[in-house]
């Protein structure tokens, strides 16, 4: 099947060739656990659904799935739709990452030791 | 107000369905290896609100959902 021009987006992956498959155990860090926390109180809350993170990570391309790890494509896609449904404004998260980063460079630092 | 109706008709057990091989852009949930291919209802499971609408934060309208069984052999095409 001719996947270029058949309208198949990047993401859809199911039944091509995918190579090796690591299952390797991944052991994330504190700030991963964090995204992932992250997304179960947005949906919680009802901000935005699985649906929306899914539908943002996939219109981030292939290149991000190819750059960008699992949780900073997380990240990525749990703040665009926090700034889609409204939760806070784009102005209002430049002042927040301004703040923690005047905090110090560590993690530790920026999340004041919690 | 009742029940809001579903916005699918319901479908019985067995009854065959084609999935549409329709390539729109956009968040769609049938994976394409499955468009065009044939399978039929095993059970009706619940309504459920369509992804494909919750996805940008829209209303979403009341499907029922359904297990869909689908063969796992290659479809041949008979050439006449």
């Amino acid at each position: 099947m001719d996947t270029k021009t058949d309208g198949r987006r990047w993401h859809d992956m199911g039944g091509q060739d995918a190579g090796p498959i690591c299952d390797d155990q991944h052991d994330f860090s504190l700030w991963e656990k964090r995204v992932d926390a992250l997304m179960v109180l947005c949906s919680g809350k009802g901000y935005f659904t699985v649906d929306g993170l899914r539908r943002v990570l996939e219109d981030m391309g292939e290149e991000a799935f190819e750059t960008m790890s699992y949780y900073e494509r997380w990240i990525a896609s749990i703040n665009q739709n926090l700034i889609e449904s409204g939760a806070y404004t784009t102005e209002e998260l430049a002042a927040q990452m301004a703040e923690v980063k005047a905090r110090g460079a560590t993690y530790g630092d920026a999340s004041l030791g919690k | 107000m009742g029940t809001p109706a579903l916005a699918n008709e319901p479908l019985a057990v067995g009854t065959s369905v084609r999935i549409r091989t329709l390539m729109p852009p956009g968040h769609v949930r049938a994976p394409v290896y499955l468009r065009g291919k044939t399978g039929t209802i095993e059970r009706a499971i619940a309504p459920f609100k369509n992804p494909e609408q919750l996805a940008y934060g829209l209303p979403a309208k009341e499907h029922m959902l359904y297990r869909v069984r689908f063969g796992t052999r290659m479809q041949k095409t008979l050439t006449i």
